[in-house]
């Protein structure tokens, strides 16, 4: 197994191919030709990203099979207006290029005890669903893929499903115009049936919404925020408590982001809020936390004691974290 | 330390059953190669988790140790599964995900730690497996459970040393997934399978009142894959006999009874539990393998006197409650007694013998 | 109400309409069909419109509610003589049912052990069941030797009907049987039984 330096992997652009005119699919071997580490339908990768501005860290889901350890990939779709991460993977980096990745890591696992697996996704969010069909086709799965595009240029993805799996795949938005209805999709399950959304903020609360007005409990209801999640905001200032560091945070970055760009680490995951592994202690606040996350409890967030640096920020004149 | 040990030499027929009269025995090198789990004159129960990281050149030099006994004890395990189909391995049916993380656990481990023995050869997910111990060569595609003779965890822990648990995570709880378990002690697996952490140790005594178990949870639940952990554990159990199961008792419980102060040298086995605990990559499960080594009081004395001397205190000190729980109440003042014998009082080093100043067996 | 050492046995619900399902299936045996009334009771005649209610009038203490789950106006109503014809007809109805359904249980602790081992096999969650115990804690128990099960022990020792050993009751419960564990009371001295007790039924 190939090893990672500094907790990432150096993997080799082996190919990029363009499947839309917004997204590129770059496949990635290890630099020196041994196995990758092994992963799990549905989970993503953090791409570390030279950019002009600095090293951008974004997360991208695994669409290559869990079977095979000799190659990653992923889809990157362009975002102009962000950070500039997608921008620079699309412009600066090149086949045979040399990126830093971390190792593979799981928050949009599959259901074992799903007797049906039902998908929904818009867009680029159907790159985890590559690599979870692989799997459950594997087990002899029952599944159903229901894919929304904004037009038959951006249906790429969704043919390649439907070559692999037929009918078991429906592409909404392709040529017939066809339209997705999510109430009609989630209607009269049988039991045990699990749901998949992976999509624009407005799909994956539309799936929750529905999902909950048609009886489900959220245990058979599972997503991923593959956008932003917004972390973003005015400046303000933190310490860190160990080593008495003070650093700005400016309004286009996150506080994980101004602390790793100030040479420090903090333990991180998702970068979205959303798996608890940057939780870090607050020790000393003058002014409100601006809780962004998902992770913590309304009683965590009311104590501000705690605060998830991947998104959340602060208004205030002093805050002081154990870190 | 050297990274490297001693060829092993291999014996290949021994038993560990009253039918085959029970010639399982240990070489000199084998006791002291041993995880030997007393570092304190007095045995303090706690979950003693660790980082499994390579440590001497003994049973913590690999990430899954094997010794002299590994062919007799693949021998045992193929005989017990022959002997009771579906007591010894069981596995639900959500749980291939987890078989496959780990045979390709133990193979990886094994290829690399033992390429003496071992090779492991992939060509995308076309895998080529060789077990010269065994005389096994075998081409499968990984992740296909039809291109193998077993299902995944049966076909690579026939070919391993100790007994295998998965754990499935769900809830953030720990849920016994599979098993294959030829040598395990005093429980029933298919009693035990589909149990929460909390259900499957609810007979041991103290944890829970402890609080032992709530962070033995939390901290096995933030584990991840590439980060394995070990923790030793131990019992004494009577004749060198692996397989103690519930369904079995009847046929082993007796034997506690003919133990005295003058033949426990000889029928009283150590039974150390080596548990070296993964994350599994796919599935998100963890493996929590028993590794058991036997060596009885008699050969301790005889090749590892330090040790003897310290099982002697660590036993003569226990706690009753544990001594009920681990089943020897009947003959744990016979084994002390003998042990006193060869006990002189003299000062032990502590800390476990493959760590830096720990017990080292004696001369 | 029972509250043991006992860390595997499983910790009982008090039945109560769950607002968030669209249907409802309701299943009691014995003295189950009180806190099966009870539920009817606090469910909004909508909630009733759409429940299903199988009850087994087959009981360890006698107790029968079949009359005044009959006199309950507007429900759908299965009665059944025994236990395994109720748990089959539940059987039935979750091989058909929809996402939304909640399921309660009621009874014996074999009872509700078995209808769940069902509903587990059809994939509801443990947020979409609500299980309450009523009546006595009899244990069914689980012969690791022989792998026959035995209802309604009340005694700590009893000799095992499948292959005539005598059999202590350990205070450990596996859902997945559900089922306690038997083992050979005298494994290490034949004839040397531990002392006779009740079990804490």
């Amino acid at each position: 197994m190939t090893t990672a330096h500094h907790g990432a992997l150096q993997l080799k652009v082996e190919r990029i191919e363009a499947v839309t005119p917004e997204i590129n699919r770059y496949t990635l071997t290890a630099s020196d030709g041994s196995w990758l580490p092994p992963f799990s339908g549905g989970s993503h990768v953090t791409v570390l990203i030279d950019t002009e501005t600095g090293t951008r860290r974004n997360a991208y889901s695994l669409m290559s099979s869990p079977y095979d350890a000799s190659q990653y990939q992923i889809a990157v779709r362009r975002v102009e207006d962000g950070k500039g991460g997608s921008v620079a993977m699309h412009g600066r980096v090149h086949e045979g290029d040399v990126v830093p990745v971390t190792i593979p890591a799981n928050l949009f696992p599959l259901s074992k005890h799903a007797r049906h697996h039902v998908f929904i996704a818009g867009g680029v969010g159907v790159t985890p669903i590559f690599a979870q069909l692989e799997e459950l086709s594997m087990k002899n799965g029952s599944f159903e893929v229901h894919l929304a595009v904004r037009g038959p240029e951006h249906a790429t993805l969704g043919r390649e499903l439907r070559e692999r799996y037929g009918d078991r795949v429906s592409v909404y938005g392709d040529e017939d115009a066809t339209r997705l209805d999510i109430a009609a999709v989630l209607a009269d399950r049988p039991l045990g049936t699990h749901v998949y959304v992976c999509g624009p903020a407005r799909m994956i609360d539309d799936v929750i919404d529905q999902a909950h007005r048609q009886g489900w409990t959220d245990a058979n209801i599972h997503f991923e925020r593959f956008e932003d999640a917004g972390s973003t905001g005015e400046p303000f200032t933190v310490t860190l408590a160990k080593s008495g560091a003070t650093i700005e945070v400016s309004p286009d970055q996150s506080l994980l982001e101004a602390v790793e760009e100030s040479g420090f680490k903090l333990p991180y995951l998702c970068r979205g809020g959303a798996c608890g592994e940057c939780e870090t202690e607050v020790l000393e606040l003058d002014g409100t936390l601006d809780h962004r996350d998902d992770w913590l409890s309304e009683r965590d967030r009311a104590s501000n004691a705690i605060i998830m640096p991947c998104v959340s920020r602060a208004s205030c004149t002093r805050l002081v974290i154990n870190a | 330390m050297t990274p490297t040990a001693e060829p092993t030499a291999f014996t290949t027929d021994e038993t560990y059953t009253p039918e085959g009269a029970y010639t399982f025995r240990n070489s000199r090198e084998g006791v002291r190669r041993l995880p030997f789990p007393f570092p304190d004159d007095e045995y303090m129960y706690s979950m003693n988790l660790e980082p499994h990281v390579p440590a001497g050149d003994g049973a913590m030099r690999a990430a899954f140790d094997i010794d002299e006994h590994y062919i007799s004890e693949c021998h045992h395990r193929a005989q017990m599964l022959e002997a009771m189909p579906g007591v010894h391995y069981l596995a639900l049916p959500h749980m291939m995900e987890a078989q496959w993380d780990l045979l390709e656990l133990i193979f990886e481990s094994y290829a690399r730690d033992y390429p003496e023995h071992f090779t492991l050869t992939k060509t995308g997910n076309e895998w080529h497996w060789q077990n010269r111990l065994l005389g096994i060569d075998d081409t499968f595609t990984f992740g296909d459970p039809t291109t193998l003779p077993l299902e995944p965890m049966e076909y690579a822990t026939r070919q391993a040393q100790g007994e295998f648990v998965v754990l499935e995570e769900r809830d953030n709880d720990l849920v016994i997934g599979a098993g294959m378990t030829t040598q395990r002690a005093d429980y029933s697996l298919r009693f035990n399978l589909g149990m929460r952490f909390f259900e499957f140790h609810g007979p041991v005594p103290k944890l829970h009142e402890m609080g032992i178990l709530d962070r033995a949870l939390k901290f096995l639940l933030r584990m991840k894959p590439g980060h394995p952990v070990r923790r030793v554990n131990w019992s004494l159990t009577v004749n060198p006999r692996l397989e103690t199961s519930v369904e079995t008792l009847p046929e082993w419980a007796p034997d506690r009874a003919t133990v005295d102060a003058e033949n426990a040298g000889e029928r009283v086995y150590l039974r150390i539990e080596l548990q070296p605990l993964h994350r599994l990559p796919r599935s998100n499960a963890i493996v929590f393998p028993v590794r058991t080594y036997l060596v009885s009081l008699a050969e301790l004395v005889e090749h590892a006197p330090d040790w003897a001397k310290r099982i002697h205190r660590a036993l003569a000190s226990l706690d009753p409650e544990l001594v009920d729980y681990k089943g020897f109440h009947r003959y744990h003042a016979a084994a002390v007694a003998w042990l006193a014998q060869h006990d002189d009082g003299a000062p032990l080093a502590t800390g476990y013998p493959w760590a830096e100043g720990g017990i080292q067996p004696g001369d | 109400m029972l509250i043991t050492g006992i860390k595997s046995r499983p910790v009982y619900d008090r039945l109560a309409p769950m607002a968030s399902g669209l249907r409802h299936l309701a299943i009691a045996q014995g003295s189950g069909g009180q806190p099966m009334l009870r539920l009817l009771a606090d469910m909004t005649p909508a909630q009733r419109g759409v429940a299903t209610v199988v009850y087994s009038s087959e009981s360890f203490t006698g107790n029968s509610y079949e009359a005044e789950l009959r006199a309950v106006d507007g429900i759908d109503l299965r009665l059944c003589a025994s236990n395994v014809e109720a748990l089959q007809v539940l059987d039935d109805l979750l091989s058909t049912a929809k996402m939304g359904t909640r399921l309660y249980l009621a009874g014996s602790e074999g009872f509700i052990g078995t209808a769940m081992q069902r509903a587990t096999e059809y994939g509801l969650d443990r947020d979409e069941i609500l299980r309450e115990h009523a009546g006595s804690f009899v244990r069914r128990v689980w012969c690791a030797h022989c792998n026959a099960y035995t209802e309604n022990v009340t005694q700590r020792i009893f000799r095992c009907p499948g292959c005539g050993l005598d059999l202590v009751v350990r205070d450990h419960y596996s859902s997945r049987l559900a089922a306690f564990q038997g083992v050979k009371a005298d494994g290490e001295v034949p004839g040397e039984l531990p002392e006779i007790e009740e079990l804490d039924t």
